[in-house]
């Protein structure tokens, strides 16, 4: 019985048009924008000009150029932040400046004094001159499907169209690192969040070291290692699905759940034995089902293609597999009990427009830890290829994201259930609810 | 006895506002009153200000143009409304007007106030590209909507443009590019403006060949 | 050609390859007319036809004196009220019939007048504040009646008037439809047999797009005098029965069933002679003309 519905609700699923789409999309998005794009694994060689860059809490380097960047700030009074991973331009009252005073000065042990009278003759042109290149906000696109948010150094021009008495900004002599930390969220706290003194972005926008040859060849073999290839290109690969799988379900969610009242069917399902709980998990088990398909397919692709890719040497060939699961499934999940509760709850396509904002939102907010960092994002960030150290660092944070995420889909769907239950039993008129006796015996005259 | 058409047309107007117009509108103020909450307004310069209007404001096109059939999606309320002697394809094109109509009162409005709050934009310029863009987003639902006859595949075919465009840059989309304002050029957005007022005059004979075909 | 008669000649029409109309030629003068056929027979098309809501494919049919091409001036003379009738679902019963009567090009004054008076004939004055949705079945089609005469059309095409309306209602609403019939031609579609019979005068029988009988409801009845006969029979020959002959109407009682059949000759020595009524006769009618007995046992 169970399993005649679901094969019934599956084959539902696929005559649906957005459905049909979405999986155009995700072949084609997968085929040739992700696959393609798996570049090949160099070993590092010694003695090689370049290893890029790494981001290190080293306090020696991290303390002097955070230091200067707040006062530069703290001069212009025009402090950048990104608190929903947008470029925001906050400028401080009177009051918060002086206490910003205060923060600056048990940092570089300069008497408040100086900094009040810097900040009195500070220019209007701090701002401009700070975003005049245009590169602040500046969402480049990488052509990979990446975007590369550019914040420039702090340290740079600010002091000197500061004008003003300091010309040097040190750290003060015995502050601890811990001291420094504590000043740094009270900066944070004051700019209203999401500032570059922020304990994410301080590493991240202070603590830029080259690599090494022996850090990049660690980098190496974590990813020959720990990954066995294929895990470093299943990050990437969940990365990309997961921008897509975080709306698009959605859309499918919506349209399935609007067609029984737009066929009229409404009350043919509601008089069937079919229990309510049935009903939905079953209709919302096939969705999942189905859209997940696609998915699989595309993961297999890659493994196989990886294979070939590094002939001779050992990959996970179900690396993809375990990942589209473990890592993307509850985002397609989440994002289609969004769609399969709201529009129960209203028969209006609101969903659309929630979890539209809802994915706009994750987009920027991801990029604040774009190669990995995960926090509480419905689709998580890794775009990039390795980094298999952040992945093992966060990974409990990845892992208590995805029960939640998985948790809060089978919430929706049981709040649906009760709702259905509800509208089931004429408890709740959402819409257009006309007793349809009369509907049902035309058909059997008619029959 | 009978009213002068633009009597009529007045009054379909507002009836239309107050039963159909009025959630969608609403959806797009509510999206608008939300972007200082997302976005920093105030001091942006020339590009920086662009990004609010063009990956945010834009999408109230979306809003506005993509649901326009919606209110006879049952055939039998299409039925009556087209055995009335008023062509029903002219209450979508009066439809048509007033989403444009509020379309640019919004954006017109948003610009203003980015400019108030000290972001170096350029009224004219700014104003026509977040509302061509504006407008080819929604054409394209409007597009989607009316040859599918679904509403979610109405809202999905921009929503997948808009995900496209910020995926994969300028190198796909060429002179449909939605964001290039941010990048300092202008020209993309007479071809959005273009390509959007054609996608709805297409979608109206779509509608109308249809209907003639029935 | 007259003007006060809908004139149908030679009409064609099909839906991709299937043709749902064949040369089909009909003239429908003042008063009730009734279409009668089984589901899909094409009254719905032929209907829709006429309220311009679909386009022939070829022939000619003049209503009142204008071609149906000019879309425009037909929709100002016709009301039509479609199979399964519905509005905005939340605009208020006043909201919906003003709305309407907009559209239908009518003035304010005009309509000021008639809503009332229309919503008083349906018996819906008490619910003007209602929505839409708020309506019940029959509500919600007394709302499609008046909306289709709102502005006073010369037809009115009803598509299955009574389909869904309990015994009371449906009997209300026919005899509403007479009443409208009384200045103007209303044409109504049914698989029931006795709306027609109560109602028309004129009625036609469609079978799959084709015209099979035009004329009075007198003279079909006539058709089937001396073939219709009753006769009891032991359950047990029910089966036997079935399958020789037509059975349009059976009643079981005990052991014995009293069965209502039609038949050329006198099918039993005590079977006896009935008076016929549309409902024998339209069957016998489509069994002429090769409908399968099959397919109408379905009907019934």
């Amino acid at each position: 019985m169970y399993g005649v519905l679901f094969l019934k609700e599956c084959k539902r699923t696929v005559k649906s048009i957005p459905y049909l789409i979405l999986v155009v999309m995700l072949l084609v998005f997968g085929y040739t924008q992700i696959v393609p794009e798996f570049s090949m694994i160099e070993k590092p060689e010694p003695n090689q000009a370049s290893y890029g860059v790494k981001y290190e809490e080293i306090p020696g380097v991290i303390m002097p150029s955070a230091a200067k960047s707040l006062y530069s700030e703290f001069a212009a009074n025009t402090y950048v932040a990104y608190p929903l991973g947008f470029y925001k331009n906050v400028k401080l009252s009177d009051n918060k400046q002086a206490r910003m005073a205060d923060i600056l000065s048990e940092l570089t042990g300069t008497p408040k004094e100086d900094f009040m009278k810097s900040a009195g003759v500070k220019p209007e042109t701090g701002s401009t001159l700070r975003i005049g290149d245009g590169s602040l906000m500046n969402l480049t696109p990488n052509g990979d499907g990446s975007y590369k948010l550019t914040i420039p150094k702090g340290q740079s021009s600010g002091s000197e169209s500061a004008g003003s008495a300091i010309t040097d900004v040190t750290v003060a002599k015995g502050l601890t690192y811990e001291r420094f930390r504590e000043l740094m969220k009270q900066a944070d706290k004051l700019i209203g969040g999401g500032s570059m003194y922020d304990g994410i972005y301080l590493t991240r926008q202070f603590g830029r070291v080259p690599m090494t040859y022996d850090d990049a060849l660690l980098q190496y073999n974590d990813i020959i290692e720990k990954d066995r290839i294929s895990g470093a290109y299943a990050r990437v690969f969940c990365d990309y699905f997961g921008l897509v799988l975080g709306i698009f379900p959605v859309f499918i969610a919506v349209a399935l759940g609007m067609r029984d009242r737009r066929a009229g069917m409404l009350d043919l399902i509601y008089t069937r034995k079919a229990s309510s709980i049935q009903i939905v998990f079953t209709r919302y088990l096939a969705m999942i089902v189905m859209m997940l398909l696609p998915v699989l397919l595309m993961a297999v692709y890659a493994a196989i293609s990886v294979a070939g890719k590094y002939s001779g040497m050992e990959t996970d060939g179900l690396a993809f597999v375990k990942y589209s699961l473990g890592w993307l499934l509850p985002t397609l999940m989440a994002s289609t009990a969004v769609g399969v509760f709201l529009t129960e709850l209203t028969d209006f396509p609101i969903a659309i427009a929630v979890q539209g904002l809802w994915w706009f939102l994750g987009m920027f907010a991801g990029m604040k830890h774009l190669d990995g960092g995960y926090g509480w994002d419905l689709f998580l960030r890794h775009n990039k290829i390795g980094n298999t150290q952040v992945f093992l660092d966060n990974f409990n944070t990845l892992l208590t994201n995805r029960i939640l995420y998985a948790g809060l889909s089978i919430v929706l769907i049981l709040l649906t259930v009760w709702i259905y239950e509800l509208k089931r039993r004429g408890k709740l008129h959402a819409y257009n609810r006309i007793p349809k006796i009369f509907n049902h015996r035309r058909r059997k005259s008619a029959a | 006895m009978r009213i002068t058409a633009f009597q009529r047309y007045s009054i379909i107007a507002a009836a239309n506002l107050r039963h159909n117009f009025l959630p969608h509108l609403a959806l797009s103020v509510l999206l608008l009153l939300l972007a200082p909450v997302i976005f920093g307004l105030t001091g942006l310069d020339a590009r920086a200000a662009a990004v609010p209007l063009e990956m945010f404001v834009a999408l109230i096109g979306i809003v506005l143009l993509t649901p326009l059939f919606a209110p006879e999606q049952n055939p039998e309320i299409r039925e009556v409304v087209e055995s009335k002697s008023t062509n029903h394809l002219c209450v979508c094109i009066l439809r048509i007007a007033m989403s444009l109509t509020a379309m640019a009162v919004l954006v017109t409005s948003f610009v203003f106030v980015m400019k108030a709050n000290g972001c170096a934009v350029d009224l004219s310029t700014y104003i026509f590209g977040t509302y061509a863009e504006s407008l080819f987003l929604g054409a394209l639902g409007l597009f989607a909507y009316g040859i599918s006859d679904n509403i979610a595949v109405g809202y999905m075919l921009p929503v997948m443009v808009y995900a496209f465009n910020f995926a994969s840059g300028p190198k796909y989309f060429g002179k449909l590019y939605l964001f290039s304002m941010a990048q300092g050029s202008f020209e993309e957005k007479n071809w959005l403006f273009g390509t959007g007022i054609a996608l709805i005059i297409l979608t109206m004979f779509i509608k109308k060949g249809v209907r003639d075909r029935r | 050609m007259s003007g006060n008669e809908i004139v149908i000649r030679n009409l064609n029409k099909y839906y991709g390859k299937k043709q749902a109309l064949s040369d089909v030629n009909l003239v429908i003068k003042h008063g009730m007319f009734g279409l009668l056929g089984r589901n899909g027979a094409g009254k719905t098309t032929l209907m829709k036809t006429l309220a311009t809501l679909l386009n022939k494919k070829s022939g000619e049919i003049n209503v009142c004196g204008t071609p149906i091409e000019h879309a425009r001036e037909i929709r100002r003379m016709t009301g039509y009220l479609p199979q399964d009738f519905s509005m905005y679902p939340g605009m208020t019963v006043a909201e919906a019939m003003d709305y309407l009567g907009v559209l239908s090009d009518m003035g304010g004054v005009e309509r000021k007048l008639r809503i009332p008076d229309l919503l008083e004939k349906v018996n819906l004055t008490g619910h003007m504040k209602k929505k839409v949705k708020a309506l019940s079945g029959g509500m919600k089609r007394r709302l499609g009646i008046a909306q289709a005469l709102l502005h006073d059309p010369k037809v009115l095409i009803v598509d299955e008037p009574t389909a869904g309306l309990d015994p009371e209602e449906r009997i209300r609403f026919r005899n509403l439809l007479c009443e409208i019939a009384e200045d103007r031609i209303v044409i109504l579609s049914t698989h029931i047999v006795g709306d027609i019979e109560a109602t028309c005068e004129d009625i036609a029988i469609l079978n799959e797009g084709r015209l099979l009988y035009t004329g009075t409801v007198h003279d079909l009845t006539a058709s089937a005098k001396d073939k219709v006969f009753s006769v009891t029979v032991p359950r047990q020959n029910l089966q036997i029965i079935k399958d020789r002959y037509f059975v349009t109407g059976m009643l079981t009682t005990g052991s014995e069933c009293h069965v209502r059949l039609i038949a050329d000759q006198k099918p039993f020595p005590d079977a006896e002679f009935c008076e016929p009524n549309v409902e024998d006769a339209y069957m016998l009618y489509l069994h002429r003309n090769g409908v399968e007995k099959q397919k109408l046992g379905g009907e019934l």
